[in-house]
């Protein structure tokens, strides 16, 4: 019973941590900054290595939601690209932490969330909102941009589970 | 302390890798994305009377009430090259070309329109 309440109650500090992060990334402009550093994605990725897969989606999913309705989005079209994004990210990077995790670190692992996430972003807006294949011609900025957090991302996962390792978790 | 201590070798292939692909995207994408190239739908009435591309120099002939209407693709522009309608608006015109546009012979009910095909002029809506 104490192990779970113990459980529940870090995995509700990680979706609260994500939920804040979420939300401010959410409302910076877009102006200077035309993707997001996905800082979010850390906590997320970061409850996969700590507490597995099933609460890594709860994770995630649910800083989406409640993220998105924080910041005004609910039901945009920004909430249903984070939440197309998010889903298939996290699918894909529990994936590879699965079978993967001998051949890619922590680094590897959020690289292939960035990139899959801004995949998946690209086809939902191209179904749901553009309908022009011209929005493909962002797809090489978007792998790059997304090497670029995704790596970013993967290192601060590093030291965040080696922060919460040694502090009992 | 070396780079292994942060990443694992299969981080930094995946990495070359991604980044090798982007860039090979970059110079491939361009060619084969944008060459869909613009659309000229020629309409006679309610009817499509055909769909074209903008980049194939080609002469259409569409019937309308009054006769035959002669529509000229040529160096990536349409217009409008005889038409059997009594003041020839529609010759006078002049020619659109990917930047988008509407010819409309009005007598002679044709129409051609030139453009990406989205109907309701909107490209996107965000947030």
């Amino acid at each position: 019973m104490n192990d779970r309440m113990q459980h529940l109650s870090r995995l509700a500090l990680l979706l609260a941590l994500a939920t804040v992060i979420h939300t401010a990334e959410a409302v910076l402009p877009v102006t200077f900054v035309w993707f997001r550093f996905g800082f979010a994605n850390i906590v997320g990725l970061a409850a996969l290595y700590l507490f597995g897969f099933k609460d890594a989606v709860v994770v995630t999913v649910g800083r989406i939601f409640l993220g998105s309705l924080f910041a005004g989005l609910f039901g945009s079209p920004a909430f249903l690209l984070s939440l197309a994004g998010g889903t298939i990210s996290i699918l894909a990077m529990g994936l590879v932490h699965r079978w993967g995790s001998r051949v890619f670190s922590e680094v590897g692992i959020s690289v292939v969330g960035a990139v899959v996430h801004n995949a998946a972003q690209l086809v939902v807006a191209y179904l749901l909102l553009v309908r022009n294949t011209g929005i493909f011609l962002l797809l090489p900025l978007m792998l790059l941009a997304a090497v670029g957090t995704g790596f970013v991302n993967g290192l601060a996962v590093r030291f965040l589970v080696s922060h919460f390792r040694k502090a009992g978790y | 302390m070396t780079i292994t201590r942060y990443v694992t070798i299969g981080d930094c292939v995946l990495i070359a890798a991604l980044i090798f692909l982007a860039v090979a995207l970059l110079f491939v994408l361009p060619a084969t994305v944008a060459s869909g190239g613009t659309r000229v739908v020629v309409r006679a009435g309610d009817r499509v009377a055909g769909r074209y591309s903008l980049e194939e120099d080609r002469r259409v002939t569409v019937s309308g009430p009054l006769g035959n209407t002669v529509i000229r693709i040529e160096n990536g522009r349409a217009h409008i090259e005889s038409s059997p309608c009594p003041h020839k608006f529609c010759i006078r015109m002049g020619d659109v070309g990917s930047e988008g546009g509407l010819l409309v012979c009005v007598p002679n009910e044709i129409t051609v329109t030139v453009g990406k095909e989205r109907a309701d002029g909107i490209d996107a809506v965000s947030r």
